[in-house]
């Protein structure tokens, strides 16, 4: 129960990245900061995840991937589910900024970043 | 006029004119003819008083008249009719100088008359019903005139141009006859040239201006007349006009002058010799009176008759009357007694006395008058005489008539020098004196040119046109006629008041106009001087408005010739294509270099439609827009093109006569302007395509950067807690950090082949190497590193060598596997294939994907694209295939892509056996 109680209690994140040593690390690294991660390779994957393991308390999201890409995934993330989510854009493009704002994102960080500024934007970010 | 001159009458108004002239010549000699015939003076003179028009100048206005008719009528004349002209002229000239010659001998052949008589009442010229040696000259110049015209040719036109002067003579002479007598002073009456006729001078102005409308339609043809000396000859007969008009006037002020002044003298003349006349008649009755009535003087004569041997009475009565004798003129004195004996004669007795001094003697005893007997001729001695008659009357008995005594009076020496005597010199001028016996009227003095006229030569009273008729049937002043000799004369006539004279002074009008000639002369002088000095300026001025009008014309012809050359050349050599069409669409001028647009010489090329030309919905199409300009007037742009190359065509109108009647045009060939504007548009898309793929990749370029960086970076933080917290490092995590450093490695190694390639710097290093090896090599590693994928290649059985460079090609199958990998599901096969043909051997990559857009195949191969764009599913620059190409290409091949979407795509790359290079 102790287990159960601490997944209650535990911020779960969703993980939206194709390149699986990205997601490997960041997944990592989030559970050793205590959150519980989902991972998904794209956005197909991502609202699969989304139907099996419920809403995360906040979405991290990689732009370019096959497949369904950031934009359709937020596209029909946003419209499948609430608004409320935060959603957190990864990108390794110029304009990440603009791309966040075009997609209704919460916040963005700029490939390459290091676990404390992503750490810093969940913990702002993350709801309860 | 061989029909030459004349031909050009027809129908133009110079023909109407000169036909109109020809009718009115023939109808004036016409009507004198017929005046002649019927007697009618009217028609031949048109003013009784005037001289007429003779019958031979009549008959000879006809048959010119005639001749000059069918000239300016006839369409088609026989060799007759020109025949029968010449004949005519010939005539007329020969019967002309005939006349004149006898005219100037004084021989007036009656054979002129055609037997026709001279009727009384014309006014009677020495020689009316002759031809006027004026009107032969006339009738020279028309022969003249007509010949010339005759023989004028279009070589021989200068006897036009010589035909004008004696038409214009004609014409002149004409004028100024007709002038005279509309004036009221008709020329040479008077003189001794017959003068012409008022028919004859109007005939002869309509046969001047019909000769010269013959001339005048001749210059008209020939165009001779431009405005300009249509205003010169203008000027020239206006001024001729003014000068013979302003001459006559002149000529007639003098000659009223001196008329005028004949006439004053004339009237002073008489006027003082009638006074003269009356004072010698009066003192004769005065001297009659010293006896009449004489109481002493009758007792003388009745003592004398009662004894006549009375010596001492005698004696008184012969100095009673002696005192006549030496007395002016008495050269007689005779005392009859009442029986008519002489009784007593002085100065010498016995003297007989004239019967008509008795008889009239016996009269004055019966009327106890003083009578002056007239004018009488003494038949014993023949002479002259004048007696006075005065009876004695006794006035004692019953005053009773005793005696007559009688003074003979000898008009030569007074009465005739009184009359004779004339104050001025003059060679015609004289002094008559007549009296009315019966119907005729006798001259009482001597005549200046009749010998012995004096109660001799009577004149018959119903010659009135003799002034000296006029004075006796009751006219005085001044009259014109003729004179006894029926010469023209000018004369004042009275009556003798208190008796039966009748006094004229005369003077010929020759005489009178006489000092008129050499003013005349020097009229005519001045005139002929003004005419001619006109005409030459006149003529000066034309001749350079001709000269500067030749002059201009050539001008103008160098300036259109040197024009034309200009623009010949200009169409020889004009790079733009010219063109001129007219109004039907056909080509009047084309620049030269349409011979080599069209492959047509020039020759094919004129006078012909485009559609002719080369016969096409083209050609078809620019015809319409060619008549639409010349419809619309505006000027048309298009762009045309024509075996291959491309036109553009600007074409406007030109107008002409107010209307679009030509179409120009000029055709620029813009092929490789289009071209350059075709490859500038590529170059421009290309440019932007390049920067907008350059933008691409550096957005692709920092994803794929970043990403390994990203996983290195992330991964490597794993790898510090793990050390930090003095946990064994993760193996797996630490074979991760492989597959980004290798991304970033083949990155690198892409790039710098791209750079290599791009700039030419790579540099193949062929081997004889065997190719089926290789590629079995190559999917063999394939199927190392991706065990779960299904690839399959079918190897030939033998070795196949060729000259390559075994890494590169190696590098290029791998990349294309590399490719097909990534874009294929993982369930579908993959398939290489290695097919040799003759000279090159092919090797394909086959997988079963998606299949790639037609859109984006040809960009495949290009650096910095990537199938699916940047939202692609799969990682990578896109260099790949660019590097590919490069290296295939270097070899002497080619790779391409056969691709359907939905089946799959076919990757393939060429390689010749041998490299060539």
């Amino acid at each position: 129960m102790i287990a159960e109680d601490a997944l209650a209690n535990t911020k779960s994140i969703l993980v939206v990245e194709d390149d699986k040593n990205i997601l490997f690390a960041v997944s990592t690294l989030l559970e050793g900061e205590g959150y519980r991660v989902f991972g998904a390779e794209n956005g197909f994957a991502a609202l699969e995840s989304i139907e099996k393991n419920g809403l995360p308390n906040l979405i991290l999201l990689d732009m370019i991937m096959p497949g369904m890409d950031g934009w359709r995934f937020a596209s029909e993330f946003m419209a499948k589910y609430d608004h409320k989510t935060p959603i957190i854009v990864m990108t390794a493009a110029a304009d990440a900024k603009q791309r966040a704002k075009n997609i209704g994102a919460n916040g963005w960080i700029g490939k390459p970043f290091v676990l404390d500024e992503l750490l810093g934007l969940i913990k702002k970010h993350a709801r309860t | 006029m061989t029909g030459y001159v004349s031909s050009l009458l027809r129908g133009n108004r110079s023909g109407l004119l000169s036909g109109i002239c020809a009718i009115i010549v023939c109808g004036l000699g016409f009507s004198a003819l017929l005046g002649w015939v019927f007697k009618l003076p009217f028609l031949t003179s048109f003013d009784s008083g005037k001289i007429p028009m003779a019958p031979s100048t009549a008959l000879l206005f006809i048959l010119y008249g005639t001749i000059l008719f069918l000239y300016a009528t006839l369409l088609h004349r026989g060799r007759g009719i020109y025949l029968i002209s010449i004949l005519v002229h010939l005539t007329g000239v020969l019967v002309a100088l005939v006349l004149v010659v006898l005219n100037y001998r004084d021989i007036h052949p009656a054979i002129e008359h055609f037997g026709f008589s001279i009727l009384k009442n014309m006014p009677a010229h020495a020689h009316s019903g002759h031809m006027s040696p004026v009107t032969a000259g006339c009738f020279i110049l028309s022969s003249l005139s007509f010949f010339l015209l005759f023989f004028a040719s279009p070589t021989k036109r200068c006897l036009v141009y010589a035909s004008v002067v004696p038409s214009a003579l004609l014409l002149m002479i004409s004028f100024v006859l007709t002038l005279a007598y509309w004036l009221g002073m008709p020329l040479l009456y008077g003189s001794a040239i017959i003068p012409p006729a008022l028919p004859t001078s109007l005939a002869f102005m309509a046969m001047g201006i019909a000769l010269l409308a013959f001339a005048w339609s001749y210059f008209l043809s020939a165009e001779l007349f431009d405005r300009s000396t249509v205003i010169l000859v203008g000027v020239f007969i206006v001024l001729t006009v003014g000068v013979l008009t302003a001459g006559f006037f002149i000529y007639r002020a003098y000659a009223q002058h001196y008329r005028t002044e004949a006439e004053h003298q004339l009237s002073a003349i008489t006027e003082l010799k009638e006074w003269e006349l009356q004072q010698w008649r009066r003192e004769r009755f005065w001297d009659a009176e010293i006896i009449y009535g004489n109481p002493v003087f009758v007792e003388l004569v009745r003592r004398y008759f009662k004894r006549p041997l009375d010596q001492k009475v005698e004696q008184q009565l012969e100095s009673w009357l002696m005192q006549f004798i030496g007395h002016v003129d008495y050269d007689k004195v005779n005392l009859f007694d009442l029986r008519g004996l002489i009784r007593l004669s002085l100065p010498v007795r016995g003297l007989p006395v004239s019967a008509i001094v008795l008889r009239r003697a016996a009269e004055v005893v019966q009327s106890k008058q003083i009578t002056l007997v007239d004018f009488y001729r003494d038949e014993r001695d023949q002479q002259i005489y004048l007696a006075l008659l005065i009876p004695v009357i006794d006035t004692l008995i019953q005053n009773r008539v005793i005696g007559v005594v009688a003074l003979q009076i000898d008009p030569r020496k007074y009465l005739y020098p009184i009359l004779l005597h004339w104050p001025t010199p003059s060679k015609t001028a004289e002094t008559l004196l007549v009296r009315q016996e019966g119907n005729d009227v006798l001259f009482l003095s001597e005549l200046k040119f009749i010998k012995n006229a004096a109660l001799n030569f009577r004149i018959p009273l119903n010659m009135t046109e003799v002034t000296t008729v006029m004075a006796v049937v009751g006219r005085t002043g001044v009259v014109e006629g003729v004179d006894y000799r029926n010469v023209s004369d000018i004369a004042e006539v009275r009556p003798v008041h208190g008796s039966s004279w009748f006094l004229e002074s005369r003077m010929e009008l020759s005489e009178v106009y006489a000092p008129v000639k050499p003013h005349l002369w020097m009229i005519v002088g001045f005139v002929v001087a003004l005419i001619v000095g006109s005409g030459a300026f006149l003529a000066f001025v034309w001749r350079k408005q001709s000269v500067e009008h030749y002059r201009k014309q050539a001008q103008t012809a160098e300036a259109l010739r040197e024009s034309e050359e200009i623009f010949k050349k200009f169409m020889e050599l004009s790079p733009i294509y010219v063109f001129f069409k007219n109004d039907q669409i056909r080509s009047l001028r084309l620049s030269k270099n349409f011979e080599t647009m069209l492959g047509k010489p020039m020759e094919e090329l004129l006078g012909k439609t485009m559609d002719e030309l080369f016969p096409s919905d083209f050609a078809k199409k620019m015809i319409a827009d060619d008549l639409m300009v010349l419809k619309s007037g505006k000027t048309f742009e298009t762009e045309e093109e024509l075996n291959g190359r491309q036109y553009r065509t600007i074409k406007f109108p030109i107008y002409y006569e107010g209307a679009p009647k030509y179409l120009a045009g000029y055709t620029i060939d813009i092929t490789a302007r289009k071209r350059a504007e075709a490859e500038l548009l590529t170059a421009k898309k290309a440019a932007e395509k390049s920067a907008q793929s350059k933008a691409m990749f550096l957005d692709i370029a920092a994803h794929e950067l970043r990403n390994p960086t990203t996983a290195i970076s992330l991964l490597l933080q794993i790898i510090q807690k793990q050390v930090e917290k003095g946990q064994p490092i993760s193996a797996a995590t630490f074979a991760r950090l492989h597959e980004p450093v290798e991304r970033l490695t083949r990155l690198v190694v892409d790039l710098l082949d791209v750079s290599r390639l791009d700039r030419g710097l790579m540099v193949l290093q062929p081997v004889r190497s065997d190719i089926v090896l290789l590629v079995s090599k190559c999917v063999e590693e394939f199927k190392l590193q991706a065990p779960k994928r299904r690839f399959s290649f079918l190897s030939p059985e033998q070795l196949i060598e060729v000259d390559i460079d075994p890494v590169r090609i190696y590098q290029v199958l791998s990349n294309l596997l590399d490719n097909a990998v990534k874009y294929t599901p993982e369930d579908r096969p993959i398939e290489v294939t290695l097919s040799p043909m003759l000279n090159i051997i092919r090797i394909s990559v086959i997988d079963q994907g998606d299949g790639i857009p037609k859109e984006q195949l040809h960009n495949l191969f290009k650096a910095f694209s990537r199938g699916g764009g940047v939202t692609g599913r799969v990682g990578g620059l896109g260099l790949g295939l660019s590097v590919c190409r490069g290296i295939v290409e270097l070899h002497g091949g080619r790779i391409g892509v056969l691709s359907e979407v939905g089946r799959g795509s076919t990757f393939y790359f060429e390689l010749p056996r041998r490299i060539t290079s």
